[in-house]
């Protein structure tokens, strides 16, 4: 485990990840963009602004994806008690606030635009809410808590959060006033043009393969931060 | 009573507190039928050892076993005092020991005969001077009539009295094959008593000696004393 | 289970004889819900808006209430390291859990009843015609926010924020427990009678064994270290 760490830290092998996570993260970002300004055509109904779909989907999954990851954490430290695990989950919960927000924000605009509100009591919008004051208190732990069991009881908030988001997500569909207003769009059909759909994978892609580098950063920043 | 080889082993044991290394590497074994103390400098883990002993706190690496005869002591043969009382400060004397007499076994009538406590019986834990609550607090750790007992600076608090009930209890425990392991920096009262002592520097384990008649000690004491001049 | 009995008992004399707990618990409760009165009086609502709002009142007045109470529950094991004695009986962690929780349950329960009376009477809100109802359905609610807050107050206990941590992990966490609450409240006062056709039961029952099994099995954890 310690020469693992060390390469990590130092080795060749860390660079190369580094310049390689930088390389796709880089190039998946930039080309998400340019299929989103320069190739696909305006939307019908809202126009320039409906851009933002591409990228809110895309932060929504990044932000999925690091639930995932802060609850696989968790459990591998309480099984292993890796110092890496505790670090993984870390940096995954800070990375997926990040997101979170992103998801927030950008719904938040897409929906000014659509429905001229800054924010309606619907499922998506409701959820994300949630999962962001999940993210908030998990952070808030690690940033606040008492450092010699942070471990513990950093992986046992993440597993109780992870749990907790299912629950979250199957309980805002049934409230009552919550009209769907929430575009059901790749259910629908509602992309026309195939450009959309390339759009939107690169897109979604885009922002996880961002999630994934920022997270391994992370990860690096706070094994150099330990040694210190 | 043990029914088997009281017996203490420590198999590099590290553990670590926030990035300070506390214990690096301890090594030791012990037999019962003895009263062995633990020196030490202030901060030199002696606390964290003793905590890891009664079961309290996970090495980060190492093994610890605590044996009786060929199988692993349980929680009610082991006696543990450390820093902090253990006590419920709104609960009386009375009712503390009976609290924890009744989750594990033994008298809380005796254990107030034995160690004088009949005075402040009804008292509240809270209301207690120092060296009444050290008192009770050392009745707590001999509950039920363990065989291995640990006790981290045991006689701080403790008045004289209360120093003669302690080596009574502590000859007890020894005469019935027990072992009994004290963290102190009380060595003028107790080295007379013990039969081994232990030395411990910065996380590891630094001497150990078997004491002569009297407490004599040839090596232990000295380097002791030399290390905390 | 006779050491269940007597781990509860010994929770249960504590809190009779120095009333700390009780009396957070049941003064904020009385403070909020008349707080809660004037805010919604003021607003001259119709009773049948008030019926609707106050489904919501009760829960965040018992939220507010029942966390600060339980952030408090592990302070007198605290401070004089009890909870270790009791683990050097051979207590094993589980059952230390199970008496916190039942005993965290009984206190929050039974504040919130005096506040669903209270806040009932001062909001003018027919609580008495399906006041059972209200009790039952209050049942599995509590159960599982206390066996989550029970769980968290260790977590928070040790840390540096003290009463303020608590509060900021549990919450985000308490919602989908709430919204059951709210919900099933306003069912009942509607009709009178429970909604057994709702998703909400099983939810909360599917959120009682998930974070029950969750806290008995991560406390011991908690403890060790």
């Amino acid at each position: 485990m310690e020469k693992f760490k060390e390469t990590l830290r130092k080795g060749a092998l860390a660079a190369w990840v580094d310049g390689l996570g930088f390389a796709v993260a880089f190039s998946a970002v930039l080309f998400a963009l340019y299929m989103v300004f320069m190739v696909v055509p305006n939307e019908r109904v809202m126009g320039p602004v409906q851009r933002i779909f591409y990228f809110h989907v895309g932060a929504a999954v990044a932000c999925y994806c690091s639930f995932g990851v802060v609850l696989l954490g968790g459990i591998y430290y309480l099984a292993t008690r890796s110092a890496i695990a505790h670090l993984v989950g870390r940096a995954a919960g800070e990375v997926g606030f990040i997101f979170c927000s992103i998801t927030l924000v950008s719904g938040m605009i897409w929906g000014h635009s659509a429905w001229n509100t800054w924010f309606r009591w619907e499922p998506r919008l409701v959820t994300f809410l949630l999962l962001w004051v999940i993210f908030l208190g998990f952070n808030l732990l690690n940033e606040f808590g008492d450092e010699e069991r942070l471990g513990v009881q950093s992986a046992v908030l993440g597993i109780l959060g992870a749990i907790t988001v299912p629950l979250v997500v199957y309980s805002i569909q049934f409230l009552p006033q919550s009209a769907q207003l929430h575009p059901q769009v790749v259910g629908n059909r509602g992309l026309k043009d195939a450009s959309f759909e390339a759009a939107l994978a690169a897109g979604t892609f885009a922002m996880v393969a961002l999630q994934f580098f920022l997270v391994w950063l992370r990860v690096r920043i706070g094994l150099l931060e330990k040694e210190r | 009573m043990p029914d088997g080889k009281v017996a203490l082993h420590f198999e590099e044991i590290a553990k670590a507190f926030s990035r300070q290394k506390v214990l690096n590497g301890v090594n030791l074994s012990l037999q019962g039928g003895e009263i062995v103390l633990l020196l030490g400098a202030n901060g030199s883990g002696k606390s964290t050892l003793l905590r890891i002993a009664a079961d309290l706190l996970r090495p980060d690496s190492g093994r610890r076993k605590v044996l009786l005869g060929e199988r692993n002591a349980t929680a009610q043969e082991v006696g543990y005092l450390g820093h902090n009382s253990m006590l419920y400060a709104d609960l009386s004397v009375y009712e503390n020991l009976a609290f924890f007499s009744q989750l594990s076994g033994g008298l809380a009538e005796a254990l107030i005969d034995a160690w004088a406590l009949q005075d402040i019986r009804n008292s509240l834990a809270r209301d207690l001077s120092k060296g009444q609550l050290a008192r009770l607090s050392l009745a707590r750790a001999f509950l039920p009539a363990p065989s291995i007992v640990f006790l981290d600076e045991p006689t701080s608090a403790l008045d004289e009295r209360g120093v003669q009930i302690l080596l009574r209890e502590i000859g007890k425990v020894r005469e019935l094959g027990g072992l009994v392991l004290i963290a102190t920096h009380d060595i003028a009262r107790l080295a007379a008593y013990a039969q081994r002592v232990l030395v411990l520097q910065q996380g590891k384990m630094a001497c150990e000696e078997a004491l002569g008649l009297g407490g004599s000690s040839a090596k232990a004491l000295p380097f002791y004393h030399s290390i905390n001049r | 289970m006779r050491r269940l009995a007597t781990l509860l008992r010994k929770d249960l004399r504590i809190e009779l004889r120095n009333r700390e707990g009780l009396t957070l618990i049941l003064g904020h409760a009385l403070l909020l819900s008349l707080i809660a009165s004037f805010a919604v009086g003021s607003a001259f609502l119709n009773p049948l808006s008030t019926s609707r709002v106050f489904p919501g009142l009760v829960w965040m007045i018992f939220l507010f209430a029942a966390t600060l109470c339980i952030g408090r529950s592990y302070d007198h094991e605290l401070v004089s390291s009890a909870m270790d004695g009791i683990r050097l009986c051979g207590v094993p962690a589980e059952l230390i859990y199970l008496s916190k929780v039942l005993g965290n349950f009984c206190l929050i329960f039974f504040s919130h009843v005096i506040t669903l009376i209270v806040l009932g009477v001062l909001l003018n809100v027919p609580v008495g015609m399906g006041f059972l109802q209200l009790l039952l359905v209050s049942v599995p609610v509590i159960f599982a926010y206390a066996a989550l807050a029970t769980l968290l107050a260790a977590v928070a206990a040790t840390s540096r924020l003290k009463g303020m941590l608590l509060p900021l992990i549990l919450l985000p966490l308490v919602f989908p427990i709430l919204i059951s609450g709210i919900e099933l409240f306003q069912g009942i006062l509607e009709s009178g009678a429970l909604p057994l056709d709702a998703v909400w039961i099983p939810l909360l029952l599917v959120a009682d064994v998930v974070y029950f099994v969750a806290g008995i099995n991560l406390f011991p954890i908690l403890l060790k270290d």
